[in-house]
């Protein structure tokens, strides 16, 4: 069972194109995925689909193959044409042997059948997911202020593309913070996330905070009184 | 048997009609035979005979007129091609001495002579024992005449007793006779008529004994050229004169004998005939096989003779054949079987008094009924055979008809159950950010129950568009098309077909039976949508239209498919034809739309080429419908 709340995180900052022209299922699909990404860009055809991918570079595209006038295939190819990073998840109403030689051809990451589940979902966006980080750099690079960049794919923290030393512990508790981006951590989730429920006093969290503020920048992280911390915001600076 | 031409005296026989009495007279005597034809542009139109010049004589003769007033002028002809055994017939049955001959255009062929026919007699009729003692007379009368009398007293004897011949007797026997041939001689050498006959008469007479063989006597005559001879009895007394017209006459009295010879004969060819013959001897109802041909024997058993015809056929076989001879005298090609083998049985009765011959000739058709028999039975296993396949193709048309159907259905189907997936997507996501307010959980159940219902009423269109109907009902073609727009309206819509209906606003109704008529309209529907797809036509559309004009009903399905093959358009209704492959088509769609449309309907169906594509047209003929149904 996947934790629903768990994925919002990871998709959070992830935009969707969606392409179908069934007005039911497009608010069903569009009202479940709006709880998850960072934005959902829905249309019923090929050409305003184009429109939008044009205007909002979405990350990712959800398309379905039969679509009036341009499918969804003929817009995926034009797609590919000059953008071989977005990724593209096909949904169809019957399996087809024919488009899955299409599917390799442009490089598409999911062909799912309808009716999809939320598994479905997931498991097509998740993979869209690694796919990117694995592609481009700026899926696996958090910006965290101040010239400081922290490389997810490298676990190594960079300024200015110098590698900074930091310790284990030290990258834990970064990257804690990193997937949980605008949320305030609370002292008791570090003590079982971080700590792994040793007995960890408030002085030896506030240490390590202090480590990563020193190594990185004063406003990484932000007491939240009484609460716990989050990650630096770039309003907060 | 050979023809009478083969026979005949054509030279110093004949003569022209005008000829003198001598001229006529010169010729006979140098034909030795005493008679002569006279011709008018080579038609026969009188004979002159010795016995026609004794018959006249009286007193002298002058030799200057014209032959022909002495001449007989009714001229007994026949045609040179019969045979000869019709002269013994024809020679007796007119009581005449020669045939003249003619061919087809009945002209003057020639002559043959009563004695010539002798030669041709097949031998054992008269050669084996018959004796001059076996036909003549016991107590014949011969007529005779002095020696002293005169020529004139011997001719009044001759015409007066008919006789060409006559005796001359001195006071102790025969010493001589006087023959038209002498009287002919002596007329022509123009001599008195009142010498005395022994001056003028044959002579010495030639006699044969009465128990000579008649073969031997006619080699005699034949020898001498004589036509008449004495027969002497005991003592060397003269008992008969013996003309070969009498010995002709008797052979043709014993004419039986030679039917029961060329019977034999008969019989004997019918032993070589490839075909079983019996002869059956019916005697007031009791029948026994009387004869049978070799080949009878060989296929019936030898031994059969004498006994009843329920050792050849079945009881009922025979029963059926002796009763139709009851009433018939023949009988063609009756089947009979018997043992293995089968037979076609002919033949002819020919009825006595009291007793009938039924000739039966058994024609060996076994090998033809069994070769029938394989053949039917060929026939037969072809028929099953293609009953079969056709009891193939008809399942190889229900299931394609279902697969169309399931496709139907899937794209029914396909919309409802993709939003039943997006309402539990929402459920789940909306329970697992804690959003599953009681107002929202029931709105999306009863959308999910909606689309349910959806799904549901599409099964009940499915199963009653395809229920048959029973009877005969009067319904509207306008709702039945519509039915099958909306099986179909589903896979249209997926392949962005554009469906145009248009029909009059009032019902238009006919009598029929609506379920099929709707399943052509599905079927037209079908091939509109399949042709546009494989022709992948950019903005596919389907119009179907009804027109009512006075009593006609005209329903149009066109497309803008491309059209029909101009080659092909007149076979498209063909049983078996189709331009899909294998998979796709069974080639009985559009036959079964026209046997539906003809006879559940009684209307036509066509198909066209129009501007775009192909338009089908129905049309229904009310006035017409009525009268013919």
């Amino acid at each position: 069972m996947i934790d629903h709340k768990e994925f919002a995180k990871k998709m959070k900052a992830y935009t969707v194109l969606y392409v179908e022209d069934d007005i039911e299922v497009r608010q069903y699909m569009t009202e479940f995925l709006r709880r998850y990404c960072k934005a959902v860009y829905a249309t019923d055809n090929a050409a305003t689909g184009l429109t939008l991918y044009k205007e909002h570079r979405p990350d990712i595209l959800l398309l379905d193959i039969n679509l009036p006038g341009m499918s969804g295939i003929d817009l995926a190819a034009s797609i590919r044409e000059s953008d071989p990073l977005t990724r593209i998840i096909m949904s169809t109403a019957y399996t087809d042997k024919e488009f899955m030689l299409k599917a390799v051809e442009l490089g598409l990451t999911r062909y799912l059948v309808k009716p999809v589940t939320s598994e479905d979902i997931f498991a097509a966006f998740e993979k869209c997911m690694i796919e990117l980080v694995e592609l481009a750099p700026k899926y696996s690079e958090v910006d965290l202020g101040e010239a400081f960049v922290y490389n997810k794919k490298l676990k190594s923290l960079l300024k200015d593309g110098v590698t900074m030393a930091l310790r284990k512990k030290e990258t834990d508790l970064l990257e804690f913070f990193i997937d949980r981006p605008n949320e305030v951590v609370t002292y008791a989730l570090l003590e079982t996330a971080i700590w792994n429920d040793q007995v960890m006093t408030s002085d030896a969290i506030r240490s390590q905070i202090k480590n990563l503020r020193k190594k990185i920048h004063h406003k990484i992280l932000k007491n939240v009184s009484g609460v716990g911390y989050r990650l630096y915001q770039k309003s907060d600076i | 048997m050979i023809s009478l031409k083969k026979i005949a005296h054509k030279k110093a026989f004949d003569i022209d009609h005008k000829a003198s009495l001598k001229d006529a007279m010169a010729l006979m005597q140098k034909n030795k035979n005493g008679c002569i034809v006279l011709l008018n542009d080579k038609t026969p139109v009188a004979i002159l005979t010795e016995s026609d010049i004794v018959n006249s004589l009286s007193g002298t003769i002058d030799l200057t007129t014209d032959a022909y007033r002495y001449a007989t002028t009714t001229v007994i002809t026949t045609n040179e091609n019969r045979p000869i055994d019709f002269a013994f017939d024809f020679l007796s049955g007119h009581d005449i001495r020669r045939i003249i001959l003619v061919d087809d255009d009945r002209r003057y062929a020639g002559i043959v002579l009563q004695e010539d026919l002798f030669d041709y007699l097949e031998e054992d009729v008269y050669k084996v024992d018959l004796k001059i003692s076996h036909i003549i007379k016991s107590n014949q009368q011969i007529t005779t005449v002095n020696e002293n009398a005169s020529i004139d007293e011997a001719l009044i004897l001759m015409q007066m007793h008919h006789i060409g011949s006559i005796i001359v007797v001195d006071e102790m026997a025969h010493v001589g006779i006087l023959t038209e041939k002498d009287v002919l001689n002596l007329t022509y050498q123009e001599i008195d008529t009142k010498e005395i006959v022994a001056e003028h008469m044959s002579k010495p007479v030639i006699s044969v004994d009465k128990e000579m063989l008649v073969a031997d006597v006619i080699e005699l005559m034949r020898i001498r050229k004589i036509r008449r001879i004495v027969v002497t009895g005991t003592g060397n007394r003269m008992v008969a004169l013996l003309t070969n017209r009498d010995i002709l006459k008797h052979i043709k009295g014993n004419y039986t004998r030679i039917l029961q010879i060329k019977i034999k004969h008969a019989q004997e060819i019918m032993d070589y005939l490839p075909e079983a013959i019996i002869e059956v001897f019916d005697a007031e109802g009791h029948q026994v096989i009387h004869w049978m041909n070799l080949k009878a024997k060989n296929i019936f058993g030898k031994q059969l003779i004498d006994k009843g015809l329920d050792t050849i056929f079945s009881r009922q076989d025979w029963s059926v054949i002796s009763t139709h001879f009851q009433s018939a005298t023949s009988i063609v090609n009756k089947m009979v079987h018997i043992g293995d083998a089968a037979f076609e049985v002919s033949g002819t009765s020919s009825k006595n008094l009291n007793s009938t011959y039924i000739k039966l000739i058994f024609k060996d058709v076994t090998k033809h009924e069994n070769t029938k028999l394989r053949l039917q039975q060929e026939i037969d296993k072809e028929i099953e055979k293609r009953l079969e396949n056709e009891y193939l193709l008809m399942q190889q048309s229900k299931l394609a008809t279902m697969g169309e159907m399931i496709g139907h259905i899937a794209h029914q189907w396909r919309q409802p159950l993709a939003q039943i997936g997006g309402v539990f997507m929402n459920l789940e996501s909306a329970y697992a950010f804690d959003e599953l307010s009681e107002k929202y959980f029931k709105a999306k159940v009863k959308s999910g129950n909606e689309l349910l219902k959806h799904m549901s009423n599409t099964i009940d269109d499915f199963r009653h568009f395809f229920e048959p109907n029973r009877a005969k009902e009067i319904f509207d073609l306008s709702q039945y098309v519509q039915n099958a727009i909306n099986i179909i309206q589903a896979s249209l819509t997926y392949y962005h077909i554009e469906v145009r209906f248009t029909a009059p606003s009032e019902a238009v109704t006919i009598s029929g039976y609506p379920s099929e008529f709707a399943q052509v309209i599905l079927n037209l529907l079908d091939n509109a949508k399949d042709i546009l797809l494989e022709n992948a036509i950019a903005a596919p559309w389907i119009s179907i239209e009804i027109v009512e004009k006075d009593d006609v009903v005209y329903i149009n399905v066109e497309d803008n498919g491309g059209g029909i093959d101009e080659s092909i358009i007149d076979k498209i209704f063909d049983i078996y034809f189709t331009t899909k492959d294998r998979e796709q088509g069974t080639g009985l769609g559009l036959y079964m739309s026209r046997l539906i449309i003809e006879s559940k309907i009684h209307g036509k169906i066509e198909a066209k080429n129009g501007r775009t594509g192909a338009i089908f047209m129905i049309e229904i003929d009310r006035i017409a419908r009525e009268s013919s149904s």
